[in-house]
């Protein structure tokens, strides 16, 4: 009794020893690398039970002192921590050597290991990009992720085309909000990583917005480590060198079939008004000029080499090619700088960054500027253990005084320097540069014609265009832990943004539709303000060692409101005056307004199956009132995906270090919504040169371009409602929709089947991630076209399927990797895709004229000859090409594939990168090789036979029996049989009863190719090309410089982009294909794109 | 616990409060959905109107036109006039009158009548058989058979007949046409006319 007594009282002590003992142990699980690793196992070695790690990373368990605590992850190497009289245990995870651990931030901002993803995802850090910085954040990422391509604009202000596997991406996500952006709102130096979400897995969560993928940037959130500090960067660079530019020809001036004189550049000469570039040759022979002197009394005459004579009073002078190279002595040398500076500091419950940059640059076109002021602040609070509390404000404000519109027209530098006139002016004459008449200063400029074409430097100097705007996009979340394994986020997020974009026309600018030549001023406000609220519970339990369920389920608010106004003068009545107060006519305004509200709720469950494999389910459901009037506003749409890592369960060949297989499948569905929304939405101003419009891409002005801004609201294409236009003499006239709209329209359908591998070899020296996709689209929200004489246009119903396959492929390798510091890192990105049509609208075998079923989507069908049966080009009888009546196919819109070749060259602190990529395959009809051949600029119309022609043709200009002497190539009927030919294919019927002979007949050039280059067949271009992307070369200042100035770190880097552009044919490389990465049928004008040099400075103190 | 449970809900509230119902927001607030007959008047009579420099003048050989980069004086004859959006709109006229409650016999009425001769005659003229009978009916006849241009003429005939009998019945009484561009709302020109 005594024995068991004294048992039980050391029993008891033990036990009340060890229960007194027992200590609150808290701490944070990190990789090496600093991240959180949410679900790491935690155990006391013996004990039953355990815990695991937060979100943040964060465990608490009790335990006592001798005690050893078992830390553990997937992919990392376990630890054992014995317990000696610590609270607190921060634990740093070492990667096990084998598998991809890092971890990526998915959608909706959870981090997860890459490991464990199903779908394809690519993340890039920010720090590569900003090394050979652009000030675009966007720009910098082209060719670094395969099935990405960035198609940056050479003008000022407009965004990169910006399409992953094909589709434009419009999805931007910062910090797991979405925000309304046109990419550059965002500054480079805020960003802290990219993550790529490729498909619709990747950005179920996100609903329809994330229907093409989506790009998640992380923002810098303070440098980690506890303490202050400051980082600086300051980066310039300089345009020099053209890759792209307009061919023109220097031996011939202004005028039609050889002819011209001055006489006041309206009409009152010999073809001295909105003329063609094909005048007299510069022989020096005396022709009265724009700047002749003028003789009330007297008059001259000229005679032409044909006989033809001119009198007028402006004295002739010699004419000559004055202006051989206007267009490069006009431009000026293009200079960007970017500088930032943000300070953050740490400390143990709170995290705190300021960041402010300035980003300015200078356009090669004079006057033209651009400056974005950004600030972004960042705040994080932990209130108590269990509550935290975020929030994020960024500030952009984007001005220009002036900005270049260089579309097709007028108002464009392209179409009056490098295309419509000739060199018989020089763009540097005192009188030119000097602008004004004299006496006349503010109405009427002075130029070398004055009914069409325009001064340059009246252009950038007088003619100003306005754009302002602020962009803001911010956050505030709370996020409360109930325990360890849930925590409930509650967080409301804005992104708003205020555009306003003015045009001072002046006295003498006279674009299309604006003929009176007396001024203009216009507004274009736009006010975009969308908000989401979200609610979320996250979870994240395990069950044994073996399965871990993690997952959220969350709800979301949006609320959504959009209103633009487009208001103009009807011509000035004072010069200079820019006031609607001043307006001549009455003043025309247009206005629009959008509310949208989407409710949604969703929920994700991840299934991780130990070291086996990750399942992860995810749904979503949205009530949109952008399907109303339909009855069917709700739909729903899941998304499964699957990865295992062979590597872990089963013995492969040592030669293997990963190996991991993935499958996804998601189904994601589309409101009737546009990313994207127009100047004059519904517009119904007529008097200044626009049409009526029914679409929300409306434009009110017969000239210049339509700036598209975000907007991701209604398009209303499903409201059949009055259209109200002002045909005649400002009275307000309506007419009725000219569409029908299934009322039982559902949303659209995408449907993403995705699988792949990432390999890794060698110890992750070779690295090979492959990815092979189908997307099914459709029905989607189908505008089909109907019998007119229904009284309709447009039957909008569900309709259409179509099917794209492709595939994305990336090869690393480190083919050195010495251990003296020397590295050499390269890496190959590849991918392809195409789409076929593969169910038309029911009852229909052909869709829009020529597409069946199986076809490619992006088929070219335009102009093109009408051959004989051996190839050669029927004439008609005049000796000029037919064009075909029905448009043949002549090649399809989308490349074969894309490729980048990325190489980086580390040796201690020196490195070395350079980036090659390209477009291989495609078609595209090169418009402004068009308008220079059909125009006589381009300098193809004065080589060879062309050439010797054209100078025959000037030795008889005037002659009325000169019927030229350019043959053209290929045949004529010879028996005046009329052509037949089958009026759906274009094909020839009746070559039998047709007889052919060599064309005979004489053009003069100017009429020859005006109708040869007037088919698309003949500037068909090809869309392969190649360009040197980058070079860049930085340098790490070594620490021991550093130590005593108190810096931590500093980089310098010296950055080459754009360097070369290789393309085949010259002909056509009047055209940089950059911006051309999506199918077009056409190019428009663009400015010359350069090759640019600069430097970068990182410093951190 | 409770205290900021209540804060986190009026934060949520705050940032999504809204107003207006889900049909409200789905509004388009930018076009009108009803308008007066008299819009549709003036709408439809400035599709009525042949402007100069159109191929029909050339091919009519009102004018020559040799300067291949705007054109060219070949007779590839294409499609010919497509009236259908406009007669759509005399009917939506005809709808909007009723709606407003003019009586059964107005001037927009009588004038739809001499309309619908006008275009279905003009098309006909230069198609030959055209859809009449079933066209215009929207969703309720998206293929509509073509009538003979016989039919089309007897139509019209029928219908102008109507018509002048129903202008000269108007124009004793008030008049309410408006919108007209041409004749000033006065019924005896568009009679004479």
């Amino acid at each position: 009794m005594r024995k068991l007594y004294t048992l039980l009282m050391i029993f008891l002590l033990v036990e009340i020893s060890a229960f007194a003992q027992k200590m609150n142990i808290e701490g944070t699980i990190k990789t090496s690398k600093g991240e959180a690793l949410p679900g790491s196992i935690v155990l006391i070695k013996g004990s039953p039970g355990g815990v695991s790690a937060g979100m943040d990373g964060k465990f608490y368990i009790k335990a006592q002192n001798g005690e050893i605590l078992v830390v553990s992850f997937i992919g990392y190497e376990t630890q054992e921590i014995t317990i000696s009289n610590q609270s607190i245990i921060n634990i740093i995870m070492k990667e096990t050597a084998q598998q991809l651990n890092e971890v990526v931030v998915t959608a909706l901002g959870i981090e997860k290991q890459k490991t464990n993803l199903g779908y394809s995802i690519s993340d890039i850090n920010g720090n590569e990009v900003v090394k050979a910085r652009d000030q675009n954040p966007i720009t910098g990422l082209t060719g670094r992720v395969a099935g990405l391509s960035v198609g940056q604009s050479p003008e000022m202000l407009r965004k990169p085309n910006v399409l992953l596997r094909g589709n434009e991406l419009n999805l931007y996500v910062v910090d797991g909000v979405p925000i309304s952006s046109d990419t550059w709102n965002i500054s480079p130096d805020d960003i802290q990583s990219y993550t790529i979400l490729k498909g619709p897995t990747a950005s179920a969560l996100y609903g329809s917005r994330g229907q093409n993928g989506a790009i998640l940037i992380t923002t810098k959130k303070g440098s980690g480590k506890k303490g202050f500090s400051v980082e600086f960067n300051t980066s310039n660079s300089w345009d020099n060198g053209f890759l792209a530019f307009p061919r023109n020809q220097k031996e011939y001036g202004g005028g039609e079939n050889c002819l011209y004189a001055f006489g006041d550049g309206k009409g009152g000469g010999l073809n001295d008004n909105d003329y063609d570039v094909w005048g007299p040759k510069f022989r020096g022979q005396l022709l009265p000029q724009y700047d002749g002197i003028y003789h009330p009394d007297e008059t001259f005459t000229t005679t032409f080499p044909g006989g033809l004579e001119y009198t007028g009073h402006i004295e002739p002078t010699p004419y000559l090619a004055r202006g051989k190279n206007n267009l490069k002595n006009f431009l000026q040398t293009g200079f960007q700088t970017t500088n930032n500076i943000s300070v953050s500091s740490t400390g143990d419950n709170y995290n705190l960054r300021l960041s402010l940059s300035n980003s300015y640059q200078q356009s090669i076109i004079p006057n033209m500027d651009l400056n974005i002021y950004n600030f972004n602040i960042y705040g994080s609070y932990n209130i108590s253990r269990r509550l935290k509390v975020e929030g994020n404000i960024n500030l952009n404000r984007q001005g220009s005084e002036n900005f270049p519109d260089v579309d097709y027209g007028p108002n464009s530098i392209i179409y009056n320097v490098a295309t419509w006139t000739g060199a018989d002016w020089d763009v540097n004459d005192p009188k030119i540069r000097g602008i004004w008449q004299e006496g006349k200063v503010g109405t009427q400029s002075v130029f070398a014609e004055y009914q069409r074409y325009h001064n340059p430097w009246f252009m950038s100097y007088e003619w100003l265009r306005g754009h302002h705007k602020t962009d803001t996009y911010a956050y505030v979340s709370a996020n409360y832990k109930i325990d360890d394994h849930i925590n409930i986020n509650l967080r409301s997020q804005i992104s708003t943004y205020n555009l306003l974009r003015t045009e001072r026309m002046p006295f003498s600018a006279h674009p299309y539709g604006r003929e009176e030549n007396s001024g203009d001023y216009r507004e274009d406000h736009r006010n975009l303000f969308d908000n989401n609220t979200d609610i979320q519970i996250i979870f994240n339990y395990s069950v044994k060692n073996f399965l871990n369920i993690s997952g959220l389920a969350g709800g979301n608010i949006r609320l959504f409101n959009y209103n633009s106004n487009f208001t103009t003068t009807d011509y000035l009545n004072i010069p200079n005056v820019y006031s609607f107060s001043n307006s001549k006519n009455p003043v025309q305004s247009n206005n629009f307004e959008s509310t949208m509200g989407v409710y949604s709720g969703y929920g994700s469950v991840d299934l991780g199956f130990g070291k086996f494999a990750t399942l992860a389910l995810t749904a979503r459901a949205d009530k949109s009132s952008a399907l109303l009037p339909s009855k069917n506003t709700t739909f729903v749409y899941p998304s499964v995906s699957i990865s295992t890592a062979i590597n872990q369960y089963v013995k492969l060949p040592e030669v293997i270090s990963y190996f991991k297989l993935r499958g996804s499948f998601a189904s994601v569905r589309g409101a009737s919504t546009s990313e994207s929304i127009g100047t004059a939405p519904f517009n119904t101003i007529t008097a200044v040169g626009g049409g009526s419009s029914n679409s929300i891409y409306g434009y009110p002005l017969g000239y210049g371009n339509n700036y598209l801004s975000p907007y991701g609201g209604p398009n209303f294409n499903l409201v059949t409602p009055y259209n109200i236009s002002k045909d005649y003499n400002n009275q307000a006239a309506a007419g009725f929709s000219g569409n029908l709209v299934d009322p039982n329209i559902k949303a659209s359908n995408r449907v993403n089947f995705e699988g792949g591998f990432d390999l890794r070899l060698f110890k992750n020296r070779v690295g090979f991630d492959f990815t092979v996709f189908q997307y099914l689209d459709g029905p989607s929200i189908l505008a089909n076209s109907i019998s007119s004489t229904t009284g309709y246009e447009t039957y909008y119903i569900n309709a259409l399927k179509t099917r794209k396959t492709g595939f994305e492929a990336s090869l690393s390798v480190s083919p050195v990797r010495n251990a003296s510091g020397l590295q050499w890192d390269v890496v190959l990105n590849y991918d392809t895709y195409k789409e076929v049509y593969q169910e038309l609208p029911a009852g229909q075998e052909i869709y829009q004229r020529f597409f069946k079923v199986g076809d490619r989507v992006d088929k070219l069908y335009s102009s093109d000859f009408w051959r004989d049966s051996n190839g050669q080009i029927i004439n008609d009888n005049n000796g000029k090409p037919i064009a075909n009546p029905v448009p043949q196919y002549l090649g399809d819109l989308n490349g074969k594939f894309r490729w980048a070749l990325i190489n980086k060259l580390n040796y201690k602190q020196f490195s070395l990168a350079f980036q090659f990529d390209g477009n291989v395959g495609g078609v595209m009809v090169d418009y402004l090789h068009n308008k220079t051949m059909r125009g006589g600029s381009n300098i193809e119309t004065v080589k060879g036979a062309f050439g010797v022609a054209r100078d025959l043709d000037d030795q008889n200009a005037g002659d009325p029996n000169w019927k030229g002497s350019y043959v053209g190539e290929g045949v004529v009927v010879s028996n005046n049989v009329p052509i037949e030919y089958d009026s759906e294919t274009g094909a020839i019927t009746n070559y039998s009863s047709l007889q052919f002979e060599s064309n005979t007949t004489t053009t003069q050039v100017q009429d020859y190719i005006s109708k040869y280059y007037n088919i698309s067949r003949a500037n068909l271009m090809s869309k392969t090309y190649t360009k040197l992307r980058e070079v860049t070369i930085s340098y790490d200042l070594p620490a021991n410089l550093l130590e005593k100035t108190g810096i931590g770190k500093c980089t310098i880097s010296l950055v080459g982009r754009n360097l070369i552009y290789f393309y085949a044919n010259k002909n056509f490389t009047d055209v940089d294909l950059d911006q051309y990465n999506y199918g077009t049928g056409s190019t428009g004008l663009q400015s010359p794109t350069t090759r640019r040099f600069g430097f970068n400075i990182n410093v951190v103190f | 616990m409770t205290k900021y449970t209540a804060l986190l809900f009026m934060i949520m509230l705050t940032f999504s409060s809204c107003k207006k119902s889900f049909d409200e927001l789905g509004m388009d607030v930018n076009r009108p959905g009803n308008v007066p007959p008299s819009l549709l008047f003036n709408g439809v009579l400035n599709n009525l109107y042949d402007s100069p420099y159109g191929d029909s003048e050339k091919w009519s050989q009102y004018f020559l036109q040799n300067y291949d980069y705007y054109g060219n004086n070949r007779y590839d004859f294409g499609s010919g006039d497509n009236y259908y959006n406009t007669l759509k709109n005399v009917l939506k006229m005809e709808e909007e009158a009723k709606r407003i409650q003019l009586p059964d016999v107005n001037a927009y009425t009588a004038l739809a009548k001499f309309l619908k001769a006008y275009f279905f005659t003009k098309m006909s003229l230069e198609m030959g058989d055209i859809p009449m009978k079933e066209a215009l009916q929207g969703l309720d006849n998206l293929t509509p058979v073509y009538d003979s241009q016989k039919d089309v003429f007897k139509q019209a005939f029928e219908w102008l007949e109507s018509a002048n009998n129903d202008l000269t019945s108007l124009q004793s009484s008030a008049n309410d046409l408006q919108g007209d561009i041409y004749l000033d709302n006065d019924l005896q020109n568009g009679k004479r006319s």
